[in-house]
């Protein structure tokens, strides 16, 4: 049925015919035991576009993983996903200098069994552990089960395939 | 998900029909012509606390249009492109001798009658009123006039759009991408776009672009906020009130200029804040102002020390509209700006280099705030009708999504750099979204302050966290990394379906494909590198910033706990204080309760610290909590001190509780007093109702323990006697 009354009242008279709300708003669940689930993985890999120069990397990255249902509106679960690199470094071969990849990240992904989050990381010396001179990535496989424990990570670092002007 | 632009004539022909019906309602409801409760009682809410789901009515219903978060039809473009204007930078009131302002401004309010236009609501002819709506009498005198007596007046509207010929961005047009500032500039968001109309656009006075306080400790203000909205409450375009009260976010004073959800001004008044600009701890902490490190920037590119604990030095707020029950629709409709304030620490001048100056990036011409290098950015999606007019569903209490992204109010806009370090003040002004931004590359930003505190550490993130409603990230990106000619724009990752919460947070590659349905998803602002700077980058990031104050000294006093949930229950029924949602805060494992500005549900004690803990009671929404008065440090997520991520261990004053998740602080009540306020800045939520009242109340006279609560109305506001306070609330 399609409407185009231009008075407030017609509209309203409309809508109390033919609805039958509630007065009540719907509660809130108590706060559901959220499920985490940590693993520690080994990545490894080598950056040779937008950094200095080639460096392989290698090192641990924590992802800890939150499950977070939705008993109120019933939409598709989520998972908090942090991300910590706990030192993931690497030697430039050529100058031999000692980088180390910065990429904590906090994300907010919809639950599913694989999920494939490519993620860049910045490259920073450690004379500078702020300015950046590169950028990496790290290809993450995350994988879950039904009730979103963190069964699987695994990781490759690489090279970023975003450049400016794109 | 949203309805394209692509859908059949006939599913847009039904969704704009159903806009009308509504506006019908929105606009009735907007103006008080019928409540909250008659519509409830009307039956025109589910239990959900959604509209009903009509056809014709309700563009929601899937069977009609499938789901719409903006509850309205596409934004229509009339032809404009992305990254076709020029992004504009803020527009700095003036400054202006206390002089300017007549009448003078009062410790109490200035309670000089004049006659009432009719046209207001409850106003008989022959009817008169205090010119200023702030509550009469000393407990909402100005606290501290004296001793902080404002020396710099600013003297701003809120009024409808109106073309802009007084335009000051304080930079030459090379550095706001060729605007050539005395042109007129016309309150639209594109050139393709139409003006707005002054009952669409509501804005500080009455223009684009939106405006900036620059604001120095050591230097109190007087912002005098005239109310120029048609008196007619219904002449309001469907959405929007026409009674404000302004809330500079966040800033460290006495309540009675806090913005107090009901202390609202009615048109034909004025409000006059006093903002101190004082360090917090100025009672206690280095009171003979010794430490240069403490201090606001003199005009010869020197210190003038202050009193207070240099460790609270504030950088990045905002104003904006806190008006109960109506601060989305007038936040929406123009009524936010931005206020920088500078400190011996952050002078905006990143060439003197006297050992306590951080030398961030803003500029060398000036002793203190250039803001060539410093550049604020405020970001909302917003919608707009057939007829390219900002609208809004004010009916949907989950949170209200536009599907058009605007920086600093205009369309996805560009901005011209050179290559060199630039900070950007990003705040997030919109209703209900989140942002998660990074660059198109891929490549780093620095974020350097949290919330307008610079963070102890600077941290480098190839992407930020996600950013709540009123969260403010101060960043750094270098771009001499680029090459003159090359393009980088900044995107944004967080996808929404509804108003609730991100429903997923992209990779840059998501984002950038295209494939997603939630149109504010991807590029919103493009950066052109277009030469090489004059002059030497003289500015840096150190490895310190600013140390958090060290609070272990101080013992905590109390400990409470706020669970924010749906499914509230209303146990005050005052026709002005009270206000009913589905939203609700549940204070110390009470019951879930609607808005009551007059419930006291906190009463801590002055002098003391206390730790409090907000919980989010839901996994379905997210909420960015936002505490007024104090900047607090955050000791733990989900219970642990090790889930605090680098970026939020400084100071804050709005966190994400993320869903399911809670958050844990501490903060301090000292200096000033008053009635204060806490509560979701997602102001959907917010409206409908998740507010609540605190207050510090007992520093002696002239304040009372409890504090009475303003009725404010046209001809006066009188007080009346608490409502309710819940049984931990002292």
């Amino acid at each position: 049925m399609t409407m185009r009354r231009s008075s407030l009242a017609s509209v309203l008279s409309f809508l109390l015919v033919g609805v039958a709300g509630s007065l009540l708003w719907g509660d809130s669940s108590a706060v559901a035991a959220n499920l985490t689930s940590t693993k520690t993985i080994l990545v490894k890999g080598t950056v040779d576009t937008n950094a200095p120069e080639m460096i392989p990397f290698s090192g641990k990255i924590q992802i800890k993983a939150v499950f977070v249902p939705d008993p109120d509106f019933k939409l598709p679960p989520i998972v908090r996903v942090s991300m910590d690199f706990l030192d993931v470094q690497g030697l430039g071969q050529t100058t031999k200098t000692k980088y180390f990849a910065v990429g904590d990240q906090e994300l907010n992904r919809t639950l599913r069994a694989s999920d494939h989050p490519s993620l860049t990381f910045a490259i920073v010396t450690e004379a500078d552990r702020i300015t950046s001179v590169g950028t990496g990535l790290v290809s993450l496989t995350l994988t879950f089960d039904g009730v979103g424990n963190l069964t699987g990570a695994s990781g490759i670092v690489g090279n970023s395939p975003f450049a400016p002007s794109l | 998900m949203y309805l394209s632009g692509k859908a059949s004539k006939a599913r847009l022909r039904e969704a704009e029909n159903a806009r009308r019906n509504r506006q019908e309602i929105l606009k009735a409801w907007s103006t008080g012509r019928i409540s909250r409760r008659d519509l409830i009682k009307m039956g025109l809410f589910t239990t959900a606390g959604t509209l009903a789901m009509k056809g014709g009515l309700h563009p929601f219903a899937r069977s009609v249009y499938a789901e719409i978060p903006t509850g309205l039809p596409p934004s229509p473009l009339f032809g404009a492109q992305a990254f076709t204007q020029a992004m504009p930078r803020f527009d700095v009131l003036p400054r202006l001798a206390m002089s300017a302002l007549n009448p003078a401004p009062t410790a109490q309010a200035n309670t000089t009658q004049q006659l009432l236009n009719t046209a207001l609501e409850g106003v008989r002819a022959g009817d008169t009123g205090p010119i200023e709506g702030r509550p009469p009498g000393p407990i909402w005198a100005h606290q501290e006039f004296t001793r902080f007596p404002p020396v710099v007046a600013i003297d701003a509207t809120q009024e409808g759009a109106k073309v802009n010929t007084a335009y000051n961005p304080q930079v030459a047009p090379q550095f706001n991408s060729g605007i050539v500032a005395s042109n007129p500039f016309p309150p639209r968001f594109h050139p393709s776009l139409p003006a707005q109309s002054t009952l669409s656009l509501w804005t500080f006075n009455g223009t684009l672009p939106p405006k900036l306080i620059m604001a120095r400790y050591g230097e109190p203000i007087l912002f005098r906020h005239h109310n120029k909205l048609p008196f007619d409450v219904t002449q309001n375009g469907g959405f929007g009130r026409h009674t404000i009260s302004t809330h500079e976010h966040n800033g460290h004073h006495g309540a009675e200029n806090d913005g107090f959800t009901g202390a609202f001004f009615f048109p034909g008044q004025f409000y006059d804040y006093h903002y101190p600009v004082v360090l917090a701890g100025w009672r206690t902490i280095n009171t003979t102002a010794t430490d240069p490190r403490a201090g606001g920037p003199a005009d010869n590119g020197g210190i003038n020390k202050v009193a207070g604990d240099w460790h609270e030095t504030m950088s990045t707020h905002w104003f904006h509209d806190h008006m109960f029950s109506f601060t989305a629709q007038n936040v929406y409709k123009g009524n936010a700006g931005m206020l920088n304030i500078y400190s011996s620490l952050d002078r905006g001048n990143e060439a003197i280099n006297d050992g306590v100056n951080l030398r961030l990036p803003s500029g060398t011409a000036k002793a203190w705030g250039n803001l060539e290098y410093d550049v604020n950015l405020m970001l909302a999606d917003k919608a707009w009708d057939a007829n390219g007019q900002l609208t809004m569903d004010i009916f949907d209490f989950d949170g209200f999504l536009g599907d058009v992204m605007t920086v600093n109010l205009v369309y996805k806009p560009y901005f011209e750099v050179e290559r060199r370090k630039y900070r950007f003040r990003i705040l997030n002004a919109s209703v209900s979204r989140f942002f998660k931004i990074a660059l198109s590359d891929g490549s780093a930003m620095i974020q350097i302050a949290n919330d307008g505190n610079l963070l102890p550490n600077p941290v480098s993130l190839t992407q930020l966290d996600e950013q709540g409603i009123a969260e403010r990230y101060d960043i750094v990106i270098d771009f001499s990394r680029y090459k003159v000619g090359d393009k980088v724009w900044m995107v944004n990752l967080a996808e929404h379906q509804d108003g609730k919460r991100v429903a997923n947070d992209l990779t840059l590659a998501e984002a950038l494909s295209g494939t997603s349905d939630d149109p504010c998803v991807g590029k919103f602002l493009e950066f052109r590198i277009v030469r090489d700077p004059a002059t030497a980058d003289q500015s840096r990031v150190l490895a310190t910033l600013i140390p958090n104050p060290v609070l272990t000294n101080i013992p905590v006093a109390r400990q409470r706990v706020f669970e924010f949930n749906r499914g509230a229950g209303q146990t005050t029924n005052d026709p002005v204080t009270t206000f009913f949602g589905p939203w609700g805060i549940a204070t110390d494992d009470g019951g879930t309760l609607a808005a009551d500005f007059g419930r006291i549900s906190a009463a801590p004690r002055f002098g003391t610290r206390e730790i409090w803990t907000l919980r989010n009671g839901g996994g379905g929404w997210d909420h960015p909590i936002h505490i007024h008065f104090e900047e607090c440090q955050t000791l733990a997520r989900d219970g642990s001190a090790a889930n605090v991520p680098a970026w939020e261990k400084g100071r804050k004053d709005v966190w994400r509780l993320r869903p399911g998740g809670e958050v844990t602080i501490t903060l301090q009540f000292r200096d000033f007093g008053g009635m204060f306020m806490e509560h979701c800045h997602n102001t959907m939520h917010e409206d409908n109702a998740m507010l609540l009242r605190w207050e510090i109340d007992d520093n002696g006279p002239p304040f009372l323990r409890p504090l009475p609560t303003p009725i404010p109305k046209p001809q006066g506001v009188t007080f009346e006697p608490p409502t309710d306070i819940l049984p931990t609330a002292f």
